[in-house]
């Protein structure tokens, strides 16, 4: 699509009302939405996550993964560099890399064996200049010209992001200071990855960043809360959305600590009981108390910690209907069995089989399942907490970082909202 | 050549891993813990990109029979999941294994999903590496850990596999 057929075609989808309370049910079920936002989030100015630097600590490490529907494959070279490049080969699309993961010196098509080096250029191409004076490519065929499409990369605090595009601000501008300096908390000693966990929902992806924005739903959604009584009352809790228009946000919770700075005593539900609430326990372990905090990195990403076990998900459309989610589980190198053994145990919360997060999948696939045959007169209402968007709430009772989303998803796809208030 | 007394072995285990399972399709997850060897019996499920790579990445860790008896509490008390019914199709136990009278066990497994409205798919295919007792007439789990070849999952994971 060229920049006027793209505006084109963001001038005919119908967007939120102006206070971003009503969303239009299309937005999640149309392909052209879908292939929009290919192109003008996913393949546009955006940092998107593409794994730690950890993953591919030695020269020939790579990893494979997506941003939006586009395949990628991020390398360490033999000098120590980090590259990136699209998963397809330049001759005839095939994926040139069918591992997810491994050690290579390069990369071979197993089609035509066209001979890609770690940075994505083109290195070799079988029968070049034929055999026996027949056959092979012009006189002009130069095979520089026909290296892997580069994604241009920056790295924070281990982190690796890619962009397809040349407009993308520097990562610390697009990032912003608050989510700066909350991912050098989070990831600010040496990390190591301790398993992935895949999780495929049929549900448009941004359902599924929706909810990882929504604290209303938690307590409703995820009765293991309240049943269990492991919610912390005195819990104190913010959401920022002050960055990128509220596309990146930062949700948080702090423990109380007691007068001498430690923390009180694990509760323990009285109405039904665990066996073992260590599960669902966690040890402050970063400053001021801080014992959760999630957070969002449009388009790509969000980093999840509770307690003491940290994964960040990266979101892969595959669909307008289909979203699969990779969490990347990580610790602290140094950590010793004791924090180990509990992060082990905290696991249990999080991931498709997780005590707080497994009915996600189900409430998104119901939506999802609904919405697409009243896709275009129905929308979905985002009213609790008010209407319109603030940069900070500071409180969970509110569908504020919801809004804040659609603010800026509006701004980086180029729809119009509508009047505020609509019914 | 197998000989009988493994023969007979791996027909109990196999016998075990077939009562397991029908446990689980008959929805009597209360008994479910029973098929497992005291308390310090453990229970986890390990997706095969983590197991293959040497990574944790548990999908359910129980490292006891407690915390077996809270994820079935959980399942019944709190979660939310969608509506289906489970049907394993288990194949034959093989010992591969002994060491002090516990059987080192591999059993393929699959679990087929029906939804709501009647529609079944294949949920979760792998491996149950077991750990086996085998007392008078009894066998039961010292240890049961779920290798799942599906290691991308669809729908959630809430009842036992």
């Amino acid at each position: 699509m060229d920049g006027l057929e793209s505006a084109n075609a963001a001038a005919r989808i119908a967007g939120p009302s102006g206070d971003f309370s009503r969303i239009p049910y299309h937005l999640y079920t149309d392909q052209s939405v879908f292939d929009l936002e290919q192109e003008r989030i996913f393949r546009g100015p955006t940092w998107n996550y593409l794994g730690f630097e950890t993953e591919v600590g030695e020269p020939g490490d790579y990893i494979t993964g997506y941003v939006g529907t586009t395949p990628y494959v991020l390398t360490r070279d033999k000098d120590g560099a980090l590259h990136a490049f699209v998963n397809r080969c330049a001759h005839r699309g095939v994926a040139v890399v069918r591992e997810l993961r491994g050690n290579a010196r390069n990369f071979t098509c197993i089609y035509h064996q066209w001979c890609y080096a770690l940075n994505g250029d083109l290195i070799g191409v079988p029968m070049m200049k034929g055999m026996r004076g027949v056959g092979g490519y012009p006189e002009d065929f130069q095979v520089a010209d026909h290296g892997l499409t580069r994604l241009r990369l920056a790295t924070f605090s281990g982190i690796v992001f890619g962009t397809f595009s040349d407009e993308t601000p520097p990562l610390e501008d697009y990032l912003g200071p608050a989510i700066c300096a909350r991912l050098k908390t989070v990831c600010g000693r040496p990390i190591k990855v301790t398993g992935y966990h895949r999780h495929t929902m049929r549900a448009n992806w941004k359902l599924f960043v929706e909810n990882t924005r929504d604290m209303y739903h938690a307590p409703m959604l995820h009765p293991f809360v309240s049943v269990f009584e492991i919610a912390d009352a005195a819990m104190q809790a913010t959401m920022e959305m002050s960055h990128r228009g509220g596309l990146n946000s930062i949700l948080s919770g702090y423990k109380p600590t007691d007068a001498d700075g430690g923390r009180p005593p694990p509760r323990q539900g009285k109405r039904i009981p665990l066996e073992e609430p260590d599960v669902a326990i966690g040890v402050p372990e970063f400053p001021d108390g801080l014992a959760i905090s999630i957070i969002s990195i449009f388009p790509s990403c969000l980093f999840t910690l509770p307690g003491n076990t940290f994964s960040v998900r990266q979101i892969r459309p595959k669909g307008v209907d289909e979203v699969e989610t990779l969490y990347t589980w990580y610790a602290f190198e140094d950590d010793d069995d004791e924090m180990a053994e509990r992060r082990r145990m905290q696991n249990n919360m999080f991931g498709p089989a997780g005590y707080v997060a497994m009915e996600d999948a189900e409430a998104m696939e119901l939506i999802q399942q609904r919405i697409s045959d009243a896709a275009l007169e129905g929308r979905s209402l985002l009213e609790f907490g008010g209407r319109g968007t603030e940069d900070r709430i500071d409180h969970m009772l509110s569908e504020g970082a919801l809004r804040a989303f659609w603010k800026g998803y509006c701004d980086i796809m180029g729809i119009e909202p509508g009047p505020a208030g609509a019914a | 050549m197998t000989d009988m007394a493994t023969l007979e072995a791996e027909l109990r285990i196999s016998r075990l891993n077939l009562d397991y399972a029908r446990c689980i399709d008959e929805d009597r997850l209360e008994s479910w813990v029973d098929f497992f060897d005291g308390e310090e019996a453990r229970y986890l499920i390990h997706p095969r990109e983590n197991a293959d790579a040497g990574l944790e990445g548990y999908w359910m860790y129980c490292r006891n029979k407690p915390m077996m008896r809270d994820r079935i509490l959980a399942l019944r008390k709190a979660n939310i999941y969608n509506i289906h019914y489970d049907r394993h199709i288990v194949g034959g136990s093989q010992v591969v294994g002994v060491e002090d009278g516990v059987y080192d066990v591999r059993t393929s497994y699959c679990v087929i999903q029906t939804d709501v409205e009647g529609r079944s798919e294949v949920f979760s295919a792998g491996e149950y590496r077991d750990k086996v007792v085998l007392n008078g007439g009894g066998a039961k789990f010292r240890e049961k850990i779920v290798v799942p070849d599906t290691f991308n999952i669809e729908r959630p994971l809430a009842v036992p596999l």
